[in-house]
């Protein structure tokens, strides 16, 4: 097989038409190669300008490798070169492909045939995405060397790297207290000098002891060669005779077997997968916690918990609550381990801990919601367990913003846990503006045990939207305690008709003498006449449930209370005793009832009489 | 339509998945293995030796499942320092790694970057053609125009040889390997003063000496070991830092660590011993023993510079490990030593290479408190006696593989009589006591710029070994300074 070389000239015909050919084909692919870099610049990967522009480059660099096995590109400031010809300009600084790769010292470029169209494209995504990083990020030669590319390769000497070093010292060597650079060094090159004629005048001359250690000396006879040490057997050869000069017992240690063994091999394996797998962001809270723990000077301690301080700020930010949280954890238990004669280191410590769990946590939070993008909400809300019930106001406005069933229910689920043993901070979550939460406020805050949360139900009456305070009514009205009837009874006031019928309706039976008192007072002020039959009917059949003497008293009489001229009004009020008294279903009631079906006014005598039907079917009269 | 589905095929054939990624480089290593011991054979045997032909056939069945599995020829290629078969780079192990650096050192003596087994390869032409491979003729002109010539007359038809293309490399290599050692120096002695000010470190920076370093020591390992036998050059800490970075990422390579971490690890050894800036001087350069105060000040420094490391306005851009590191490097493997967590239970992968080679240059440096100062191979003898205890033994135990018997910078009394610098390891695992030496004196003990010999070289004549090592010697006793031959070769 004919060996391949990056050109095959035969004589000088040849070679001039092969360089001509190998310029050409190397200005068609740096052309197309700037094309794509720039295409992908401003489109997605997988947008078709993008595909067609780095397709064409592979099928060029294809074509190529079928001639040669190699393309060689010089890089110069603002152009590419090829065999010493320039097959590429681009003077713009800022988009030059040539003096992007310059500018980090790259001079040659080498694309090697094996080159396939995966291995280009995750070239060209990384120039991409070089060229895109800010300031000192943006280092090609760094990221090509990272990559380790197998069939790209740069030449970009260290020449480049040192004028980098060499600028960054002093201006000059007079800065306080620092030793001076040895002269070799203080050039702007670095020249290592060595007197060479010290190393080859004189003599060494061997001490005593060790030229007693010598096998061999010239002239002396042989000696029987001690066994060569395990491990270090020579090749298989014939023997060393009994003259072979012999070597000396190496060092102890290197007589062991330097191979590992198998065993040794799986430990070196797991302790590298082992460090690959470490959780950096943890490893960095707990290396800080083991400086501060260490650290006695306080400032400095300060200095190191402000840096975990901003380390948390920066997590938060970007979502990563389970950090954070892994940090709160941290520094509690840093706390944890601190002695009483630590207390100073204690106080920053707990200083540090109320920054953690402060306002710029939740600030922090705050501005990534508002960002687009996913949010892990169980680390989200684990977060929020450990900063307590402060970001109860921010869970609410979450979950009214939260569409998704199951991130409702886990911010209701939290909600319920960190108000628990203090019902106030749920009900303050509710209000008009969040209807959804506020439901689940009041469903929350009704199923607390005993009449914890019944309370704070009182704030929905100042609510304006009238399906939440439907919603408490109903609920108050399931209960059969004095404050729900308290609460109910504040309804009876609210400036909705319909929603002080219902509370009416749903108020229990009390033997809370004052609230029958109260009632019977009000429905005797000329006001309450003013109500409409039904909200009427409501009130009057409340205080026939109480079944109270003093009900019973009213009802009677305001159901005997005629007046000489036809009042509409009166006749209500007729009419609204008789439904109380039907509420209250008692033998007395019967007993009124069947007098007013002989009393004034055909309507309340018919009235009457239908509700006395309705007591005996439902069942034999109280007495 | 056509040439995706070329393309699709060419790629779907290679390796894709994990599985078939680590199968093939196991097959290739195993063919790797295979090819280099027997070319090694082929130096001394024939090809009607038994030896010969049990590894001939080995060889050939490799070579052979890789052609069947593969449309291509079996194409074993340098690229760059590294070995690919069929395109896809070979990772060494640390068992391999002398295998891999013969290969590569044996190809490129022949100037070649490939080797290529093509379909229809028989045995016959296999048994032909490692002979005339393994062959080293010390004659005029390019060797690998004899070896092509060679195999032309021999009718070896399946197997092609592709030349050594001229890539653009330094013209002194030791000299660039010796300047970004100085370099080093530079920028660790900027970067402490930057931090003393309160400045940043130019991470950047530091990142592409990383970089820089792992090039050299890839390019020219041997000269790079060679320059870590310089000590005390400007402030201690600043050169032995330097060594201890060289040593690391050496280390780290060899163990198996990939180019991201060992960029990181450099870093980390680079600064393991910035909490140094906090030690007042005459405690660090105290000739005596230190009393308890002054060993408790100096028992701060891993923290104190994990601590800086820490509060540097930069540190994310330094690596997590570096303040591993920094704080764990006097940490034994039983987790006594210094300082005491109150909490981790653990220390870091490479704060465990870091403590191994930061042991070895500070016992082999001579110092104000340390007159009398162990050579390489006495520190290693040392350092594998309190292994359990101290260090990881495994990484230990490679540590000493990567030094080797008589470690690069070793000055050694051959039974000639004549002294030397070991210049480098002999990469046969049976030959460790075998080095190559820089002759430093005559039989007679005078002082010359002599060759350098191969201590696995045997007299034509007799079959016997020409020179070997009697002793090693400890330079300081003679007034040697090793770095100065090293540095001579720039």
């Amino acid at each position: 097989m004919r060996p391949i070389s990056p050109t095959s000239p035969q004589d000088d015909e040849d070679l001039v038409l092969t360089d001509k050919e190998l310029i050409r084909r190397a200005e068609d692919i740096l052309n197309c190669m700037a094309n794509a870099v720039s295409a992908m610049k401003l489109f997605p990967s997988d947008h078709a300008t993008v595909r067609n522009f780095v397709d064409a480059l592979s099928e060029k660099f294809d074509s190529f490798f079928k001639t040669y096995a190699r393309l060689e590109v010089g890089v110069d400031e603002f152009s590419f070169t090829c065999a010493g010809q320039v097959v590429y300009t681009d003077e713009t600084t800022l988009k030059s492909l040539p003096f992007f790769f310059f500018k980090d010292g790259t001079r040659i470029l080498y694309f090697y045939r094996g080159l396939d169209r995966r291995e280009l494209v995750e070239f060209l995504e990384l120039v991409k995405a070089v060229a895109q990083k800010p300031g000192g990020d943006n280092d090609i030669v760094a990221a090509l060397w990272e990559s380790d590319f197998s069939n790209i390769q740069y030449y970009a000497p260290d020449e480049f790297l040192e004028n980098q070093i060499l600028a960054e010292k002093p201006e000059t060597q007079s800065e306080q207290n620092l030793p001076e650079l040895p002269s070799d060094l203080a050039h702007e090159t670095l020249e290592v000098k060595v007197d060479l004629a010290k190393l080859s005048q004189g003599r060494i001359e061997l001490k005593p002891e060790d030229q007693e250690k010598l096998h061999w000396r010239p002239g002396a006879d042989g000696e029987t060669p001690p066994a060569a040490p395990v491990g270090t057997e020579p090749e298989a050869e014939p023997s060393p005779s009994p003259d072979e000069p012999s070597g000396a017992a190496p060092s102890p240690a290197a007589t062991a077997d330097p191979n590992l063994n198998e065993a040794e091999v799986r430990e070196l394996d797991a302790m590298i997968h082992a460090n690959r797998v470490l959780w950096p962001e943890e490893e960095f809270v707990k290396m800080t916690a083991e400086v501060v723990y260490l650290e006695e000077d306080l400032s400095t301690c300060a200095a190191s918990l402000d840096v975990l301080l901003d380390f948390y700020l920066d997590e938060l930010r970007q979502g990563l609550f389970t950090v954070a949280a892994m940090v709160i954890g941290k520094v509690r238990d840093l706390r944890s381990h601190l002695g009483a004669e630590e207390s100073q280191k204690q106080a920053l410590i707990d200083s540090c801990l109320k920054k953690l769990l402060g306002p710029k946590a939740l600030e922090a939070v705050a501005a990534l919601i508002t960002t687009p993008g996913s949010v892990d909400w169980t680390a989200l809300l684990a977060f929020f367990q450990l900063l307590g019930p402060m970001t109860l106001p921010m869970a609410a406005g979450f979950y009214e913003a939260q569409k998704d069933p199951g991130v409702r229910t886990n911010i209701l689920a939290f909600i319920e846990s960190t108000g628990r043993d203090d019902p106030g901070l749920i009900a303050r979550l509710a209000n008009d503006s969040r209807p959804a939460l506020s439901l689940e406020v009041i469903r929350i805050l009704v199923g607390l045990p005993g009449e914890k949360g019944i309370s704070h139900l009182s704030a929905f009456l100042m609510f304006k939207d009238r399906d939440l305070k439907l919603e408490v009514i109903h609920a108050l009205g399931s209960r059969r305690d004095e404050m729900s009837n308290k609460i109910l009874m504040g309804f009876l006031n609210d400036p909705d008709e319909e929603l002080r019928i219902q509370a009416a309706m749903k108020l229990n039976p009390t033997e809370e003498k004052s609230r029958i008192v109260h009632l019977i007072h009000e429905a005797s002020d000329p006001a309450f006449r003013k109500k409409s039959l039904k909200e009427k009917q409501a009130i009057l059949s409340f205080l026939g449930r109480t079944r109270s003497a003093e009900a019973l008293a009213f009802l009677v009489g305001t159901l005997g209370r005629t007046t000489l001229f036809p009042s509409p009004k009166n006749m209500e009020m007729r009419l609204a005793a008789i439904a109380g008294l039907e509420s209250m279903g008692t033998a007395e009631a019967s007993t009124a009832l069947e007098d007013g079906t002989r009393g004034r006014g055909r309507k309340v005598r018919e009235a009457c009489a239908e509700a006395l039907a309705r007591i005996g079917s439902a069942g034999a009269p109280q007495g | 339509m056509a040439e995706e589905q070329e393309s699709k095929t060419r790629v779907e054939r290679w390796p894709s998945g994990d599985a078939d990624v680590k199968a093939f480089q196991k097959a290739a290593v195993e063919l790797l293995i295979r090819f280099h011991v027997l070319e090694k054979i082929a130096k001394i045997h024939d090809p009607k030796n038994d030896a010969f032909q049990e590894q001939g056939r080995l060889l050939f069945d490799s070579l052979d499942r890789l052609l069947a599995a593969e449309e291509e020829d079996a194409c074993l290629r340098i690229r760059h320092s590294s070995l690919l078969l069929n395109g896809v780079r070979l990772k060494f192990s640390l068992g391999t790694y002398p295998i891999f650096k013969s290969v590569m050192e044996e190809m490129r003596l022949r100037e070649l970057d490939a080797v290529a087994f093509k379909h229809g390869l028989t045995k016959d032409e296999l048994y032909r053609f490692m002979p005339i491979f393994a062959r080293r003729d010390k004659k005029e002109g390019s060797m690998y125009a004899r070896l092509q010539a060679e195999l032309d007359a021999a009718d070896i038809s399946h197997v092609a040889l592709e030349k050594a293309s001229e890539t653009k490399t330094p013209s002194n290599l030791n000299r660039n390997t010796a300047r970004i050692f100085f370099l080093s120096i530079v920028h660790l002695k900027e970067s402490f003063k930057r931090n003393q000010e309160g400045q940043g470190i130019k991470v950047h920076t530091t990142r592409r000496l990383m970089q820089s370093i792992y090039n050299h020591i890839v390019d020219n390992e041997s000269f790079v070991f060679g320059m870590t036998n310089l000590k005390n050059y400007d402030e201690y800490t600043l050169n032995h830092s330097v060594n201890v970075c060289l040593l690391a990422t050496a280390l780290g390579r060899r163990l198996g660590l990939n180019r991201g971490e060992l960029v990181d690890l450099g870093i980390a050894a680079f600064f393991h011993d910035l909490g140094k800036l906090e030690t007042p001087l005459e405690i660090l350069n105290k000739p005596d023993k230190l009393d308890a105060d002054e060993r408790e000040i100096m028992e701060q420094h891993p923290f104190k510079g994990a601590e800086k490391l820490v509060l540097l306005k930069e540190s994310r851009g330094l690596p997590l490990r570096a303040i591993h590191v920094a704080m764990e490097h006097h940490i034994k493997e039983d987790l006594t030593g210094y300082p005491r967590y109150y909490d981790k239970a653990d220390v870091n992968l490479f704060s465990k290479i870091v403590k191994i080679v930061d042991f070895f240059d500070a016992i082999t440096t001579k110092r104000v408190y340390r007159p009398n100062v162990f050579t390489r191979s006495e520190a290693l003898s040392l350092m594998m006696e309190q292994a359990a205890a101290e260090f990881n033994p495994v990484i230990l135990k490679a540590f000493v593989n990567l030094m080797g018997v008589f470690p690069i910078g070793s000055l050694v009394a051959l039974t000639t009589g004549e002294i030397g610098i070991v210049s480098d390891l002999n990469p046969e695992p049976k030959l460790v006591l075998r080095p190559t030496v820089k002759l430093i004196t005559d039989t007679a003990g005078n002082k010359i710029d002599g060759d350098t010999v191969d201590l696995a070289e045997r007299d034509p004549a007799t079959g016997r070994y020409a020179r070997t090592i009697s002793k090693a010697l400890n330079p300081a006793e003679y007034g040697v300074e090793v770095a100065d031959y090293f540095l001579a070769q720039t």
